[in-house]
């Protein structure tokens, strides 16, 4: 069920009702949520629902597990192997065998030996990767003593499953959502203004903006014969676009849902083009997976406090299973490669050349221009679907603009995504000079607040593509 | 209540028309036509758009398409727009249908995932036009998507369903752009590789073979149009000329104009023109073989606009004969 389609707004209206009708009897209302997830998940696949209760069972165990009296430091690592087995090895089965068993295959293949296809061609059951590092968090952080355990199973499978943001993010820590479940939920106009406008915001830039770019970017790089050379430079700026409106936006729409259910989701996205180097752009682009990337592989692995080599490897490490984290193919693979270099290049030079205390516009400028072209490049390597392809897109050939083909639909939505893009950055651009706010529009007076909210529907409505395009992440 | 009330006033105040396509305009067209037109023009992709931005007769009406409605969604087309005349009382509605329409067009069997569902069962979702489609050919799959599409239709918010007031005026802008920035390129003096290619391969063909949308709804379009005593005249667009004459030689063009001809044979108003009144002595006119290459278009497009402006006869296209 897409969040920018009608079944999800008939869904999200029956759940919205009956969740305020029990307003004030918590439990009820988490019983609601959990078959409401249930039920938004199954609408894909109800078999794959199976893979959640198991994911779910085995940590929720684990956890009371963890509780026992006496409990050696021994048994409290085996406890914590059981859940990392549990966890990875789904996510290993379903997300990576079939990469690893290809790539032996083609690797046998090019030094003579035949091996049969032992892939098992199934499908990835959606948003595997971003509830399995959920329940995983909860795990490693019992283990390391800094939560509590969670005895009711409701509202720790609804901690699990929560429809929000079961599919794509962002990844809740249990020490931030579970205190949530267990508290009274008020009904309050503010947060139903605010989830509102999160969420009108966030269609605006899926179906505005990034799906009007998408049959522009998809064209050039699905194209047989390399485009010409601006052609294919203008098709990884809208790549860069579509990915930042596509994810960004659906992390606005769960928010906004949220907040409307009485929840508050961490924020996942802090205007990460305007960022001047590498250290700042993780710090702003996709926040939930890159602070969990740190605090429980960075961390794990020494992070900083084994020397300077040491402190690459763990980087570097981190950054390619990040990637890896994203799909299952060697562009991923390169595409973590390539920023954890940028990550290790940025913090050597910085040894050497300490940042000024004072940085001059002109040089911010300088800075954030030089670095939004390093962030666009690897796009290109995000988004290309093989090595061929990026060998090809980086050759020469195809003049300046040969191959651009302006079919109607390409044509208006590149004018429809371009003016959208424009205000999507004034948007950002307006909220980085007033500070962390959630919206521009927050403060503003409500006759303000209603009428900006009628424009986002109108621009959604009138301007936004609704081809059925899935959200990029949800194949992640 | 903002919201609402936008919606209210978009439901109240505009016609239906989506804008995602040339499709849904001509729809939309249809939908507020109020007279009689002398000559109207139905299409495949090789004549789709060749009109755009030459001035048409107040009379002429242009239905082209780029055929992934096939000929049942051109059958539809004409329908709609006899209905709507039929029901302001104007008799007859049309003096002529031209329907040009290549061996290629003809094969359309909406079988595109891609396509069907913009440009056919989420646009001819009457009731009338699913029960056609269920009569006429054996495919539940285009019957369950119309009917899914004529409930969907009755769920859509009302600015969705009119996003044409935005959508039309900024594609018609961008399309006119587009004809400033390639109006005035040459003819190309040699075909790419790639329409060569193309060329080659279909030169092979031997046998025409009409879809069965083709085979189910041509007739119903002859037969709707002889009992409105509205001529139709069933013509070729222009063909690349070793195309053409490797057809010839196969005898594909022959059983093209014959299926024509057979279409035509039980109605005294249906006629066939066996050539088109343009023929380009280059394939380099054809960019794939097929469709035309910019200044080929406006070539096609000037010469076709004259050709509506008249009393259109098939006469006008060579010999009115079967081969």
């Amino acid at each position: 069920m897409l969040f920018n389609s009608l079944p999800f707004l008939a869904f999200f209206a029956i759940v919205w009702t009956a969740y305020w009708l029990l307003r004030g009897r918590r439990r009820p209302q988490n019983a609601v949520l959990l078959a409401a997830s249930c039920f938004f998940y199954g609408w894909w696949d109800w078999r794959f629902l199976g893979l959640i209760v198991f994911s779910t069972v085995v940590d929720y165990l684990c956890g009371l597990a963890f509780d026992r009296p006496a409990l050696t430091a021994r048994r409290r690592r085996g406890l914590l192997g059981i859940s990392l087995v549990a966890n990875l090895g789904v996510l290993a089965f379903f997300k990576y065998f079939d990469f690893f068993a290809e790539s032996l295959r083609e690797a046998c293949a090019s030094v003579g030996v035949t091996v049969p296809d032992f892939a098992l061609h199934w499908v990835l059951p959606v948003g595997i990767s971003f509830y399995t590092f959920q329940t995983l968090s909860y795990s490693i952080d019992r283990y390391r003593g800094k939560l509590a355990t969670e005895r009711s199973l409701l509202d720790f499978a609804l901690f699990v499953s929560f429809f929000p943001q079961l599919v794509a993010g962002p990844i809740v820590r249990a020490k931030d959502f579970l205190p949530q479940l267990k508290r009274e939920r008020d009904f309050r106009w503010s947060d139903q203004a605010l989830g509102l406008q999160l969420s009108l915001w966030g269609l605006f830039k899926k179906v505005v903006v990034a799906d009007n770019l998408s049959p522009f970017v998809d064209s050039v790089f699905g194209a047989d014969e390399p485009a010409g050379v601006l052609v294919r430079i203008a098709a990884v700026y809208a790549f860069a676009i579509q990915i930042y409106c596509d994810f960004s936006g659906y992390t606005d729409i769960a928010r906004g849902t949220a907040r409307m259910l009485g929840f508050d989701l961490p924020l996942n996205f802090r205007r990460p083009y305007f960022a001047l180097d590498p250290s700042d752009f993780w710090r702003r682009w996709h926040i939930s997976l890159s602070t969990w990337l740190r605090d429980y592989l960075y961390i794990s692995l020494g992070g900083n406090r084994g020397g300077s080599r040491r402190t690459t490897f763990n980087l570097m490490a981190t950054m390619v299973l990040g990637g890896l984290w994203h799909g299952a193919a060697w562009n991923f693979v390169l595409w973590g490669f390539y920023q954890g270099l940028l990550l290790v290049v940025h913090r050597v030079w910085r040894e050497r050349r300490p940042a000024p205390a004072h940085v001059t516009p002109l040089r911010r400028a300088i800075a954030w221009f030089g670095f939004l072209q390093l962030v666009c490049f690897g796009w290109l390597l995000f988004r290309a679907r093989s090595f061929g392809e990026i060998v090809a897109f980086l050759s020469p050939g195809g003049g300046w603009i040969g191959g651009l083909v302006l079919s109607d639909s390409i044509a208006r939505g590149l004018v429809l995504g371009g003016v959208g893009a424009v205000v999507l950055f004034a948007w950002d651009a307006v909220q980085a000079r007033r500070g962390d706010v959630e919206l521009p529009i927050e403060r503003a007076r409500p006759l303000t607040q209603a009428l900006v909210c009628v424009a986002l529907y109108l621009a959604v409505s009138l301007a936004g593509s609704f081809l059925g395009d899935e959200f990029i992440y949800f194949q992640f | 209540m903002c919201v609402l009330l936008v919606e209210v006033a978009f439901g109240w105040l505009l016609p239906r028309n989506p804008g995602r396509h040339e499709v849904d305009r001509r729809v939309a067209r249809i939908a507020k036509e109020t007279r009689a037109s002398r000559n109207v023009l139905l299409s495949d992709s090789v004549s789709y758009g060749v009109l755009d931005g030459i001035e048409l007769p107040d009379d002429v009406l242009d239905l082209s398409t780029n055929q992934a409605i096939s000929v049942a969604g051109n059958a539809f087309l004409v329908e709609r727009l006899f209905e709507r005349l039929d029901a302001l009382a104007i008799s007859p509605p049309v003096d002529t249908v031209l329907y040009v329409v290549g061996p290629t067009g003809l094969e359309v069997a909406l079988d595109s995932k891609r396509f069907n569902e913009p440009y056919f069962t989420s646009v001819f979702t009457r009731a009338a036009e699913i029960a056609a489609v269920d009569e006429r050919l054996d495919r539940p799959d285009l019957v369950r998507a119309m009917r899914v599409a004529r409930t969907r239709a009755r769920f859509e918010f009302p600015s969705y369903a009119r996003r044409g007031v935005l959508i039309e005026p900024l594609t018609n802008a961008l399309r006119g752009l587009k004809r400033g920035l390639y109006g005035a390129a040459a003819m190309p003096t040699t075909p790419t590789a790639r329409a060569r290619e193309l060329i080659e391969e279909r030169s092979q063909r031997a046998v025409f073979e009409p879809s069965s949308v083709t085979r189910a709804f041509l007739p119903v379009l002859a037969a709707e149009c002889e009992r409105r005593g509205v001529r139709l005249v069933l013509a070729p667009p222009p063909v690349a000329p070793t195309l053409l004459a490797a057809w010839k030689r196969t005898g594909m063009w022959d059983g093209y104009v014959g299926f024509l001809a057979d279409v035509a044979r039980p109605h005294a108003l249906v006629r066939v023109a066996p050539s088109c009144p343009v023929a380009f002595d280059t394939d380099a006119a054809f960019y794939d073989g097929v469709h035309l290459e910019q200044a080929a278009k406006s070539t096609w497009g000037e010469a076709l606009a004259a050709l509506l402006a008249t009393d259109l006869d098939a006469a006008a296209f060579g010999a009115v004969e079967a081969p």
